[in-house]
């Protein structure tokens, strides 16, 4: 399955309690039974990092569009490292 | 979720009570919180990553999140059938289907509503809808059921209950 890292902008999500708002219900972040958001970073700086996995990039687009994150970069994930775990991610 | 005290001084629900299309009281469930899932894997001693570990859940199995347990989904509906006949009815039958996966941060409401009522024997056996819904929409168990109640003035329903022919041929109709 595709994972996607999107790289840009949601001003507004600065403000953790609007980004509680919009991210808290489960029904902000599955997308579908297929697509979900499994990580957004809010940096310091005003930039957001979106993590997406799911079968249709084009329901991860319509996720980007729905809260307003304007994306400048998305780029299709390889492998992770979490706390040291490693997982493999994309097939070749 | 309902209290011990609460189910000792409930009062008896009769077959009486009860028309075709009624909803009867929902159970309410949540948020559920990994701490739940966790603790039902440990008290069944269900292993299985995908309920404990989000890591493995998203990165291995492509999940939304740690799932709740099929056998917790068992558990509930019939407690919360049993609660509903406590203390002289009886939840017979239940059966459902594992629809929308249950994650943490949702909330469940289980429901059931009632499709039939029929004598049988002196006592009244109620067909159910049943369901668990997640509070964003989705129907996570759709199913149905039969319970045993009482009839005001009637007889018992006997414990343990068992069904009669009679009640069997009347159910596959």
């Amino acid at each position: 399955m595709p994972r996607w890292l999107a790289f840009g902008s949601q001003d507004e999500w600065a403000d953790v309690a609007i980004f509680d708002t919009a991210l808290r219900d489960t029904g902000s972040w599955r997308v579908s039974n297929r697509t979900t958001i499994t990580n957004v970073t809010v940096l310091k700086d005003g930039g957001v990092v979106v993590e997406c996995h799911g079968t249709d990039r084009a329901e991860f687009d319509g996720w980007m569009r729905s809260v307003g994150f304007a994306a400048r970069e998305v780029a299709e994930i390889r492998h992770v490292a979490r706390a040291g775990e490693i997982w493999a991610i994309a097939k070749s | 979720m309902t209290s011990d005290s609460e189910l000792r001084d409930k009062p008896q629900l009769y077959f009486d009570d009860l028309a075709v299309g009624d909803d009867l009281p929902a159970l309410v469930i949540g948020p559920l919180t990994p701490s739940h899932l966790f603790r039902w894997s440990a008290a069944i001693e269900n292993w299985h990553r995908i309920h404990y570990d989000q890591s493995f859940a998203i990165y291995h199995e492509g999940l939304p999140n740690i799932l709740a347990q099929g056998s917790w989904k068992q558990s509930i509906l019939p407690r919360y059938l049993k609660d509903l006949c406590l203390p002289d009815g009886w939840a017979w039958k239940v059966g459902f289907q594992h629809r929308a996966m249950i994650v943490p941060g949702d909330t469940v409401t289980v429901w059931a509503r009632v499709t039939g009522k029929r004598e049988v024997d002196g006592l009244g056996l109620v067909s159910l809808d049943v369901g668990m819904r997640l509070h964003y929409g989705p129907e996570s168990c759709p199913g149905t059921a039969t319970i045993v109640l009482p009839i005001r003035g009637g007889r018992s329903v006997p414990y343990p209950f068992e069904p009669t022919a009679d009640m069997q041929v009347e159910e596959t109709d």
